[in-house]
């Protein structure tokens, strides 16, 4: 939905990983072929979510930006032996949604059906084939490659895309995750069929998936259905992935670029932390204090409610494979930019300086032990949960251990690990907006 | 809204549509009670045992339909005022309570409606009403508070139309489309009302319409019946009943022939929307049929990868990158039947123009197949079964019923009324509504 900004739903992916429950039961199993699969028993619903989580986000893309998703996109317009029509008429007849995304780091491969076999066999046969047997048909790849080509230069045109993507770029540099994952003009034009079949062979397969069911089936059909998911994988092993040297910023810069739009964006961040650091709930709590818990937090009630100045801002810390961002965002009207851009930074030297106060850490750690039951109360929350430890190897009591870990959490904590992994001396701050919002 | 990004644009719109078709067929097995208090407030409550949550929602039937011109976007900011807090409880302490209980908390406003929501573990249930109860009667307004938060809500107008060209473009939309009927402003108001208004007329809007008797309560999830609404009783039972307004009708009348507007905003994409009025489930003198064939219309038209749209304008003609429709038959007055198109980058909105006249020609005169009717109707079934996935939808489609059309049975039978469309049925709806009298597009930057 592009009238979500990109940053906001990076926010919400990073909430959803933070926070766990007391009572969703998670058990492993391993494929005859290796594949360590997740899974949940829900309630009663008949319904069943399937994700095959790959390691093959955009950050495998290499030169050819843009390949990844374009390859998602298409998995499902054709196999040896049916065509994206017929494809598609099995999962419509059948109620069931198929459906792909992919991130900076990683990808899947979802399905959604209802239980009952009339419904999830043909279902799932269906998945099958896509994953073990697509074809690429030119027309549509070319027809995709058009679309792909289509949103790039809209986003061109929309300031809070411009300015996320110049965000990344500054914070990046040339690192893959500088880039979007819709690619650049330049790359998608050149990407061919053949690079995405390679891309396809390389990347969706065994050595590079991991498994999460969440349903109200009985344990032996999850792990018949794991069983038949795995067999049709492709068997190219795993490939060594050769990373870029992602390289610190080194020092503070300020930016600004010219755009005709009534408000300007504004972003300001640097690197923070990867997956499964130690700081990263210190961090959490702490940013969730500062810009990351909505309403209650020190931006919105500065910027919004005292001031008036945004509809909306916000900070989020987002751990990733590699370093992941620390990004602060608001939205206003350009005269008022650089009023907010110094508030901001007050702010931040004001937090890194004194830490929380005892009474906002306390209400933070309330508000997130007792949030626990409404991050799990449905079936796609506790499959992004799942995902996420699987993917991430998070340990496998990492939600059991959660509100005890945050209840331990001290000023100190936070303090330090702010200091320790964000050096607020180097941060980027970038405007995009009219004349007005220049200095 | 509140807080998040809720739209008026037409993505946004369209989205929410289709959620609607697929969350709105109901669960029949699922236990629902529904009563009113002596005052005359609505509840309607739901079990969902599956988690220890629950939602609380009220809703008041008073949107931006109800506005007249020069004082539009006042339900809007009303809502944003009711988070300022009231005597007992000044500020955001609501907010900071419901924050510390672990809850999630938030408002939205609709031509129709506005509705305001906790969703929270369920043992504090009592904490979030005994709160909305408050604020239901004894909002404080301060002219310090108010001319803050309405540069917070222009803000919001420049985010989500004044520099997005589908925004614009929707809000020219109805205001051209409509001529008397109050579905001519857009829900946050025009910027130049939003300038003049004051903290007075919030406080006459909040006098007239927030009442138990223009309210509902619908509460959803892990939840006692009696004990619940006993809860409900406790809070809201002592408010007394007041004179509602007589609302003021605006009927819209005959439209001449089609209206065409162009606009042109620089540097942008070029884009179409057209809208069609056509009945909603309220309508009087039409047979209450022509709805569910419109909807499965739009289903045809739009709903995956199969439906006419997406083979013909994407797939075929490689025109468009993304094409839509919607229509949502819940709504008080007569709403439009949305078309929206982006073209593919290098084409034309007059080629785009030219194949939408053909594939609603068609629609008028070839049966739609059995093939395309069984996809929308599985379509509707399954999601009868995922929509239980989430207890605040539940929650939402009860609420709007109950508001817009003043009855939730119509839920109930969402879905078998779906399943009895016929193929005649949706051809005798494209023949009487998708015509030039009741047409208006806007394009933006069309390259004739």
């Amino acid at each position: 939905m592009n009238i979500i900004p990109k940053l906001i739903s990076l926010l919400i992916i990073m909430t959803i990983s933070n926070v766990t429950q007391a009572n969703v039961e998670i058990s492993k199993y391993i494929t005859k072929n290796g594949i360590k699969v997740l899974y949940s028993k829900s309630g009663n619903i008949p319904m069943i979510d399937i994700r095959i989580t790959f390691d093959a986000g955009s950050n495998k893309d290499g030169d050819l930006k843009g390949i990844s998703m374009l390859t998602h996109s298409l998995l499902d317009e054709g196999t040896s032996k049916m065509d994206a029509e017929s494809i598609a008429s099995v999962f419509e007849s059948n109620g069931s949604v198929f459906n792909t995304s992919v991130n900076k780091d990683k990808s899947s491969i979802s399905l959604r059906s209802l239980t009952e076999k009339k419904y999830l066999n043909p279902s799932i046969k269906m998945f099958l084939s896509i994953l073990s047997d697509s074809v690429f048909p030119k027309n549509e790849t070319q027809l995709q490659k058009d679309r792909t080509l289509t949103s790039i230069v809209e986003d061109e045109t929309d300031a809070a895309e411009v300015a996320s993507s110049l965000f990344f770029k500054e914070i990046y540099s040339d690192y893959p995750y500088a880039y979007n994952t819709i690619g650049q003009k330049n790359t998608v034009k050149k990407i061919t069929r053949k690079d995405i079949l390679n891309f396809y062979k390389k990347n969706i397969n065994i050595g590079n998936a991991s498994i999460v069911i969440v349903s109200s089936l009985p344990k032996k059909e999850v792990i018949d259905i794991s069983e038949k998911i795995s067999k049709s994988l492709n068997l190219t092993a795993k490939e060594n992935f050769e990373d870029k040297v992602l390289s610190d910023i080194n020092k503070e810069k300020n930016i600004y670029k010219r755009f005709s739009s009534e408000q300007a964006h504004i972003y300001i961040g640097g690197l923070s932390i990867e997956r499964g650091s130690k700081n990263h709930l210190p961090l959490y709590v702490g940013n969730y204090i500062f810009g990351g818990s909505g309403f209650s937090a020190r931006l919105m009630q500065e910027l919004r409610v005292k001031r008036g100045l945004t509809y909306g801002v916000y900070s989020y810390i987002h751990p990733m494979k590699n370093t992941g961002p620390f990004v602060i965002g608001i939205e206003t009207k350009s005269e008022q930019a650089q009023e907010s851009v110094k508030l901001i930074h007050k702010m931040l030297r004001e937090f890194y300086k004194n830490g929380p106060t005892d009474k906002e850490l306390k209400h933070a750690k309330q508000s997130i032990i007792n949030g626990f039951p409404l991050m799990i109360d449905s079936n796609s929350d506790v499959l992004n949960y799942l995902s996420l430890i699987n993917y991430y190897n998070l340990p496998q009591d990492y939600l059991n251990t959660f509100t005890s870990r945050i209840s331990n959490i001290t000023k100190k904590d936070i303090m330090k690990s702010f200091k320790d992994e964000i050096d607020v001396n180097k941060l980027i701050t970038l405007v995009v907006g009219n004349e007005k919002a220049k200095k | 809204m509140k807080f998040l990004y809720k739209n008026n644009i037409s993505r946004y719109f369209f989205i929410f549509n289709i959620l609607i078709i697929f969350l709105l067929s109901f669960d029949a097995r699922a236990e629902i009670m529904e009563k009113t208090l002596d005052n005359g407030m609505h509840v309607i409550l739901k079990k969902d045992k599956r988690a220890p949550v629950v939602t609380s929602h009220i809703w008041y039937k008073i949107g931006s339909a109800d506005e007249v011109s020069g004082k539009t976007g006042l339900s809007h900011a009303l809502e944003h005022m009711m988070f300022k807090g009231t005597k007992k409880n000044p500020g955001g302490l609501f907010s900071e309570v419901i924050a510390k209980l672990g809850g999630k908390e938030n408002a939205f406003t609709s031509k129709d409606y506005t509705a305001y929501y906790q969703t929270l573990p369920s043992q504090y249930l009592e904490e979030a009403i005994k709160f909305e109860s408050d604020r239901m009667t004894n909002l404080v307004v301060s002219k310090d508070d108010f001319l803050k938060e309405i540069e917070v809500i222009k803000e919001e107008r420049r985010l989500r139309t004044d520099d997005q060209p589908e925004g614009i473009a929707y809000e020219q939309l109805y205001a051209s489309a409509y001529n008397n009927s109050s579905y001519h402003d857009p829900i946050i108001g025009w910027m130049e009302d939003l300038h003049n208004m004051t903290e007075e007329d919030i406080i006459n809007w909040y006098k007239n319409w927030y009442a138990p008797n223009n309210a509902t309560a619908v509460i959803v999830g892990d939840i006692n019946f009696d004990e619940t609404f006993k809860m409900v009783e406790k809070y809201y039972g002592s408010k007394k009943k007041v004179d509602i307004k007589k609302r003021i009708e605006r009927n819209e009348p005959v439209q001449f022939g089609e209206k065409n507007i162009s606009i042109v905003i620089k540097d942008k994409p070029s884009y179409l929307i057209t809208g069609y009025k056509v009945p909603s489930i309220n309508t009087k003198n039409i047979e209450k049929w022509e709805c569910y064939a419109l909807s499965v219309l739009s289903g045809v038209l739009s709903s995956g990868q199969n439906s006419r749209f997406q083979k013909i304008l994407i797939k075929d003609k490689k025109i468009a990158s993304y094409a839509d429709s919607g229509y949502s038959m819940f709504s008080r007055n007569e709403p439009l039947f949305l078309i929206d198109v982006n073209p593919m980058l290098g084409k034309n909105i007059s080629d785009i123009e030219i194949e939408l006249n053909k594939i609603i020609n068609e629609l008028k005169t070839k049966l739609v197949s059995q093939k395309e009717l069984d996809r929308i109707k599985a379509q509707v079934l399954a999601s009868e079964i995922y929509q239980q996935d989430s207890i605040d939808y539940q929650a939402r489609i009860l609420g709007m019923a109950k508001t817009s059309i003043g009855d939730t049975n119509i839920i109930k039978e969402y879905t078998s009324n779906i399943g009895s469309v016929t193929a005649s049925q949706v051809r005798k709806v494209a023949k009487k509504y998708l015509v030039a009298n009741l047409k208006t597009t806007v394009k933006v930057n069309d390259d004739k």
